[in-house]
């Protein structure tokens, strides 16, 4: 079996061997055009696949379920798994939906998709429509991404032009981009599809879950963009150059945003279960003042919990080991906070993300991500107490007690404030 | 595109579903969403006009007052805070003479800017990054404020994309 190590001896950058990248225009080196992408590859099994009826629906959900992609959108929940609960044959209208609400900080990576390989989304939502017997599909797309929108309607507009998508397609297949307008709750599924409907953004209870009752209540199957955009791949290539990168139920490849005090931030497309050290080093240039500069170290997002750059630097991008460390994979957002930015800064900063982007309907989570903003806040001015810092304490307990996963999220930044990372904490308390 | 266009992106039974498209196209037509053109949506959608206020209040892109001439909004987020967003939100406050802190907008005295601080805009390896109009400027420090700025009040914006000359999210 393949190393995913040995690529390092091609002389690569990183633990991917050139063949093995998805995304090879990631950055718009060629200008992305249908045609362009067709050159590329995009779209070369689309008619063998389609043809293949049941049978062929069925195989993709046996790939799919074997394939150990977790959902790249920062839950990590499996792909297969996520489309074997919708009752595929039940005769009711399904939706494919795409999450494209891209709002975690210190996430940049769908964007590159839907600016630069929105054809590979194209094509990865005809086989998962397929797949499910959705004939209507939604990108939703957060409002800020205006030059996204655009980009991924001109790719729909070609696509229709070519008879890929449409009701006389070989797959009939509608696709929608509704645009989002400024929520990160929305990035939330549930929330999402309120969202769509014209409902303002709050989540939903589950269960029940999308895939029995979804958009318009109807079943629906709804992905993050990165998780969608590599369905080609792992149908075309095949399973066992997929299973080849990455770690043992944490397959294939993905988009990593290093951003920070490093000295070349930046998005790349690398395997999964690379360790940190090596992305940092590997492809963002190292920390700038050299790793001896690195306070913390955030894996996936402002909704994981950070690492010492001691744990970092040998800590594996995977969902299953980071989850060992007590942290999260998320979104594969990496944040590195330098020694010279005070901590207490950076926590109060997110502190009032979490409160801002509350969307009310949850008492602890509305009291409590406000508090938290308001605590953070007193710390930062240098006027609270050691009461504020238990109060704190206190407010972590909002873990759990919600709807949605916002108020764990929240709780994340506070925990690293009173952990590792105590010092910046205590240094500010006065009496 | 009209409300019957908007309207065929989804079932027939679900008209609520054209809200958010028609806030925007509202906003993009008159610069703000007003009571009348909120009264007036619920009436075309079959609506109750709190139905369409409780969804058009929940999201923070939706202007309930009109701007100045151009909308100026800084991310501040935690990535772009440790590469010196609030550095670039001070130079934005310094240009324009106004103290430019929070989620409500400084408007400019000379009716060209109002400035809001944003949450993160989901641009983090190419921050500091600003919105100007809607368009993103990234890779931005300080001293590209006064300059973008200017170019911007005499209508001579130049493009969006990196101020460092790069490729969005390439490591260079």
């Amino acid at each position: 079996m393949l190393s995913t190590f040995a690529a390092k001896s091609f002389g690569q950058r990183g633990y991917l061997a050139a063949a093995d990248h998805i995304f090879t225009n990631l950055y718009g080196q060629k200008t992305p055009t249908i045609e362009n992408a067709k050159k590329a590859g995009d779209f070369k099994s689309l008619g063998a696949i389609l043809a293949g009826g049941d049978n062929m629906r069925d195989e993709i959900l046996n790939t799919m379920q074997k394939a150990g992609q977790r959902g790249r959108g920062g839950a990590g929940f499996d792909t297969g798994a996520k489309w074997s609960f919708l009752p595929r044959d039940d005769g009711k209208q399904h939706y494919l939906v795409v999450n494209a609400d891209e709002g975690e900080p210190g996430t940049s990576k769908d964007r590159y998709i839907l600016r630069n390989e929105p054809y590979k989304l194209i094509e990865g939502m005809i086989y998962s429509a397929f797949t499910i017997k959705a004939t209507q599909a939604y990108i939703y797309i957060r409002g800020e991404f205006k030059e996204e929108q655009r980009a991924m309607q001109k790719a729909i507009d070609e696509a229709y032009k070519a008879g890929l998508l449409g009701p006389r397609a070989q797959y009939p297949l509608d696709v929608h981009i509704h645009s989002g307008a400024g929520a990160y709750v929305c990035g939330e599924e549930t929330a999402l599809l309120n969202s769509i409907e014209g409902k303002p953004g709050k989540p939903r209870h589950k269960p029940p879950y999308p895939a029995t009752q979804g958009l318009f209540m109807k079943p629906t199957i709804i992905n993050n963009v990165e998780t969608i955009a590599q369905v080609p791949a792992i149908l075309t290539r095949g399973l066992e150059w997929w299973t080849s990168l990455g770690t043992p139920a944490n397959h294939g490849t993905k988009l990593y945003t290093i951003s920070g005090a490093v000295n070349k931030p930046c998005t790349v497309e690398d395997a999964m279960g690379v360790t940190i050290g090596e992305l940092i080093d590997e492809h963002a240039g190292g920390p700038t003042g050299g790793w001896e500069n690195v306070q913390a170290i955030i894996p996936g997002g402002s909704s994981t919990l950070a690492l010492t750059p001691e744990e970092a630097r040998t800590a594996k991008m995977d969902f299953d080991s980071l989850r060992e460390l007590g942290t999260e994979m998320g979104t594969g957002g990496i944040i590195v906070i330098p020694k010279d930015v005070d901590f207490v800064d950076v926590t109060a900063r997110m502190a009032r993300f979490y409160a801002v982007e509350s969307c009310g309907q949850c008492q602890p989570c509305k009291l409590g991500t406000h508090q938290m903003a308001t605590t953070m806040a007193k710390i930062k001015a240098g006027t609270a107490t050691q009461k504020d810092a238990d109060r704190l304490k206190r407010l972590t307990k909002i873990h759990g007690l919600t709807i949605c996963a916002l108020a764990g999220a929240a709780c994340q930044p506070i925990k690293g404030l009173l952990g590792p990372f105590r010092e910046s904490l205590d240094s500010k308390l006065v009496e | 595109m009209s409300l019957s266009e908007v309207l065929a992106h989804y079932p027939n039974d679900q008209a609520r579903a054209a809200l958010i498209p028609m806030l925007h196209k509202i906003q993009e037509r008159d610069g703000y969403i007003s009571k009348d053109a909120m009264t007036a949506l619920a009436e075309d959608l079959k609506l109750q006009v709190g139905q369409v206020e409780s969804t058009a209040t929940f999201y923070s892109m939706f202007r309930f007052e009109p701007d100045m001439k151009h909308s100026i909004d800084v991310c501040t987020g935690a990535s772009c805070m440790i590469r010196g967003g609030d550095d670039v939100l001070k130079a934005v406050g310094d240009h324009i003479g106004k103290k430019c802190k929070g989620h409500h907008a400084v408007h400019s005295d000379d009716g060209n800017f109002s400035v809001r601080e944003v949450e993160c805009l989901g641009a983090c390896s190419c921050g500091p990054v600003m919105a100007v109009d809607g368009e993103y400027y990234e890779d931005l420090s300080a001293n590209d404020i006064p300059v973008l700025l200017q170019e911007t009040a005499d209508g001579r914006l130049r493009a969006p994309g990196s101020m460092r000359g790069r490729r969005l999210g390439e490591p260079v």
